[in-house]
């Protein structure tokens, strides 16, 4: 079954390269939801049904730790999985992102076989 | 040992052309530089501030810019003066900064990195104080075309 997915970067280029990737795993992909931050993010989830988040951590306005604590905050959400793509590599990052609820943590540069390896525990 | 040297610097570059841009360039020594490269075409900024303090710089000519922005999308075509081309540049430097802040602290929380920000052609240098080193990695795309990688640091490097 194809799963809607939110691609949420503050760089355009980094989106496009997201969705080509994860094209490239195989995963089923539905709609296409691209947002440049958190807020608007929540905005595109508010009217949206998402199954799938690929959220980078540094962007303005709202970053993706703010992002994964939201969308944990609202019940609504439980059922999104959530996978940071991200340049922040710290021990530090990743288990403070897991800890909110991230699903998993892709550190970038990324390949498609990075994101696959992710993926698959996360969407089984 | 300083955690940035030279082999760290290349392997961080290498990794990020080859991955996110399908290019192998032709990465050169770490150089100490004396003074500011002036913007080419296109400078590409990212700051990093925390326990650490410094600044990179990822700086090319348009025709590199473009052609880089182009190996990233996977498209023809793009306009020199577009967007899509002083995002693809912001988005090297900014893994870049991010390889180079992985390098020098493991947690993550030490050190938080800027938005990129991008600067064309125009007369710009960026000073820095004394006490800071400025390096810089001179490399070549697979054409010749050259491009270069400035790092300003209170650490030591290479």
């Amino acid at each position: 079954m194809a799963i809607n997915i939110l691609i949420v970067d503050d760089s355009s280029t980094m989106r496009k390269i997201v969705l080509r990737n994860l094209k490239q795993t195989g995963l089923a992909v539905g709609e296409v939801h691209q947002a440049g931050d958190g807020q608007e993010a929540l905005a595109i989830l508010a009217d949206h049904p998402v199954g799938l988040i690929l959220s980078d951590w540094n962007m303005p306005n709202m970053d993706g730790l703010g992002l994964v604590q939201a969308v944990r905050g609202n019940p609504a959400f439980a059922h999104i999985r959530i996978i940071m793509i991200t340049t922040e590599g710290g021990d530090a990052k990743v288990s403070e992102a897991l800890a909110s609820g991230a699903n998993g943590y892709v550190k970038k540069p990324f390949t498609a076989e990075d994101l696959e390896k992710q993926l698959a525990p996360v969407m089984a | 040992m300083p955690a940035m040297t030279t082999a760290a610097i290349h392997d961080a570059v290498h990794g990020i052309f080859q991955s996110m841009l399908g290019i192998e360039p032709s990465l050169h020594a770490l150089e100490r530089a004396d003074r500011p490269l002036k913007n080419a075409g296109i400078a590409a900024i990212v700051g990093y501030a925390g326990e650490h303090e410094g600044t990179v710089v990822f700086i090319c000519g348009r025709s590199v810019a473009t052609q880089l922005a182009e190996a990233m999308l996977m498209e023809d075509g793009l306009d020199p003066d577009s967007e899509e081309v002083d995002d693809a540049m912001g988005e090297i430097a900014n893994m870049i900064a991010g390889q180079l802040k992985n390098l020098i602290c493991k947690g993550g929380n030490e050190v938080q990195l800027s938005i990129p920000v991008i600067l064309r052609e125009g007369d710009y240098r960026l000073h820095v104080p004394e006490y800071y080193e400025r390096w810089r990695l001179t490399a070549f795309h697979t054409n010749g075309d050259p491009f270069y990688v400035e790092m300003v640091s209170r650490e030591p490097i290479g």
